[in-house]
């Protein structure tokens, strides 16, 4: 039977003893502190710990620094004290405590009061028995009162919680009922669509408004389909602000069902994603013009190969001149690259070209700042790498005096070409249209080399100069096979491709 | 050796890169077809479209950055038939001209003789 002796000890010192409950009482006669502990203890489910005061000072000093206190007994007449001034300070400091009055005498009126002012209940020590019923229910009441009190806290702690993490992460919420279409948003949601003022849109209907119209039936769809098939929402629409300007919204949400399982409404999240979706255009517009420019230059690439061919004397020649000109396009790459494509200036291409032949002071190159677009600074590199080229191998860079003066300068209309020699090659003034914006005059000049033999066929380079870049620049070019030296003159007209700094 | 197709053909070339143009060229003058051009720019285009005197137009979809929609139109409302050449796939081409023979860069000499050839006036 040592089991069941055993259970049922068990069961007794399974019951938590009760934790006491701290009572502060504010009572001067030390006979009726006793009546008031008799009659506490009388009560059967509770343990009280009474921490007794008789004085106005003792009072403040527990109420603001003694508790924690479940309960607060006071008797209303004291020497230095008065009941209705305790329970003022009870309820400043320790609002959630209940304040039982315990009076020998206390006047319907005063008791009234009392009430009014926050006292929980009051006990006549006439009728000590009461006092039992009174502090049972006072303490009950207390209970619930302080559960509701702090779930209601931790609900408003929670949502302020939500809130702040919606407004850190530009999150707007929104809420559909299906019943009558009215809508919810908070203001985030609504400033996503540009409004300032939720209310601006109570229903699906007016929210429809400000989507763009050709995504209105998308969106309507996909609404439909989250509330038919129970599956999330999650979609991106474009929204016009009353500016006029379009944005994107993305929102996500799910379906809400009543116990029976039917859909009721549809609640979420939107969020701006117009500065996604515009890195996402840059993106695709990269890839875009990437593609284009490989595209581009592979074409140039077999331009180039195949114009070497042609002219190269045999086919032992042909590598070393098609792996010279690759060379040279890949350095235009790299320049206008780290130019990050926006163009390049006129002595930046000049000094890549000649740069392998700056040694000694051969070459000169002079000229005011002019810039130049891509395309232009590509061509003109070739160009100049087909001069450079040539002058090294048969020209005054092939001679040990050879020298070459690059130079250039912005005619502006009217005025006249300083003489350079060349006026017999080409039009001696700038003609046509080049004279209305001014030109860019460049001249290439080779001396102190070998005499010039000119060539009896045009090669490559002197077709890209004489027509490609004629062609692209639209401009007169005059390449003369001069026995005392090479000489070029391109006359370029200023243009937003040629431009002077 | 001259195809019989490309006899007494004159074509208009729409391009704004020299290199290419170039070498369009020389493919061309082996085939002993007449070249026009090259236009490097809308404008050019335009003014030679205006002058006239070619069959054929093999036109760049992008000149200089700008697209050649107006050259398009131009030779498509002068009733004379034309060849894109685009390093972009067909979703670069102007809307209206979605149908028109193109020809990706870079392409086969063939490929530009051939296209000529198929479409040039009858």
């Amino acid at each position: 039977m040592a089991d069941v002796i055993d259970t049922a000890a068990g069961d007794t010192a399974g019951l938590d003893p009760p934790t006491p409950c701290r009572v502060l009482l504010l009572e001067d006669s030390g006979i009726d502190a006793d009546l008031v502990r008799e009659h506490l203890l009388m009560i059967d489910d509770h343990a009280f710990d009474v921490h007794r005061v008789e004085t106005r000072q003792a009072f403040i000093e527990a109420v603001t620094g003694g508790g924690p206190f479940d309960l607060i007994l006071s008797d209303f007449d004291l020497p230095d004290f008065d009941g209705m001034s305790a329970l003022a300070i009870a309820r400043d400091r320790l609002p959630r405590v209940p304040f039982i009055f315990v009076s020998g005498m206390l006047g319907e009126e005063n008791a009234i009061e009392a009430l009014k002012k926050g006292a929980t209940d009051y006990v006549v020590k006439l009728r000590m028995e009461r006092l039992q019923v009174v502090v049972r229910r006072a303490l009950i009441e207390a209970r619930d009162r302080n559960e509701l009190t702090d779930k209601r806290a931790a609900l408003a702690e929670s949502e302020a919680r939500l809130r702040f993490a919606l407004e850190a992460g530009r999150l707007g919420s929104w809420e559909l009922t299906l019943a009558t279409n009215r809508l919810r948003v908070s203001s985030i949601c609504a400033a996503n669509l540009g409004l300032a003022d939720p209310a601006e849109i109570p229903t699906y209907e007016r929210l429809l408004e400000h989507v763009h119209p050709d995504d209105r039936e998308h969106q309507k769809a996909m609404v439909r389909q989250a509330v038919g098939s129970g599956s999330p929402l999650d979609m991106e629409y474009r929204t016009i602000w009353p500016d006029g300007s379009v944005h994107w919204v993305q929102v996500r949400g799910r379906a809400v069902y009543d116990k029976d399982g039917t859909a009721t409404g549809l609640a979420g999240v939107s969020l701006n994603i117009t500065d996604r979706k515009k890195a996402e255009e840059r993106q695709l517009l990269l890839l875009e013009e990437l593609n284009h420019r490989v595209k581009n230059t592979l074409a140039m690439v077999q331009s180039i190969a195949k114009q070497t061919l042609r002219a190269a004397p045999s086919v032992e020649a042909f590598p070393d001149a098609f792996q010279s000109r690759l060379r040279a396009l890949a350095q235009a790459h790299d320049l206008l690259t780290r130019r990050h494509w926006q163009g390049a200036s006129l002595s930046e291409i000049a000094a890549l070209t000649l740069e392998p032949h700056v040694h000694a002071g051969r070459v000169k190159v002079g000229g005011p700042p002019v810039n130049l677009t891509t395309g232009v600074a590509v061509s003109l590199h070739l160009a100049f790498h087909e001069l450079a080229t040539n002058a090294a191998k048969y020209g005054a860079l092939s001679a040990e005096n050879g020298r070459v003066d690059l130079d250039w300068e912005i005619v502006r209309p009217g005025q006249t070409l300083v003489r350079d020699g060349m006026s017999q090659i080409g039009s001696g003034q700038i003609g046509g249209r080049s004279d209305r914006g001014g030109a860019l005059v460049l001249r290439w000049r080779e001396s102190g080399g070998p005499p010039v033999v000119p060539p009896t066929r045009r090669g490559f380079g002197s077709r890209l100069i004489e027509r490609g870049l004629a062609h692209e620049l639209e401009g007169d070019v005059a390449l003369a096979f001069e026995t005392a030296g090479v000489r070029c003159r391109l006359v370029i007209p200023l243009s937003s491709r040629v431009s002077p700094q | 050796m001259t195809d019989a197709n490309l006899s007494n053909l004159t074509v208009l070339i729409v391009e704004d890169e020299p290199l290419i143009a170039m070498s369009l060229e020389d493919a061309l003058i082996d085939q002993g077809v007449a070249c026009l051009g090259p236009a490097g720019s809308v404008s050019a285009a335009l003014e030679m479209i205006e002058a006239g005197g070619f069959d054929i137009a093999l036109l760049d979809v992008n000149l200089r950055g700008e697209r050649v929609d107006a050259v398009a139109d131009r030779l498509a409302g002068a009733g004379i038939p034309f060849i894109f050449t685009t390093g972009h796939g067909a979703e670069g081409l102007p809307d209206a001209h979605r149908t028109r023979p193109v020809i990706g860069k870079p392409f086969r000499d063939i490929d530009i003789t051939d296209a000529l050839a198929r479409h040039r006036p009858r």
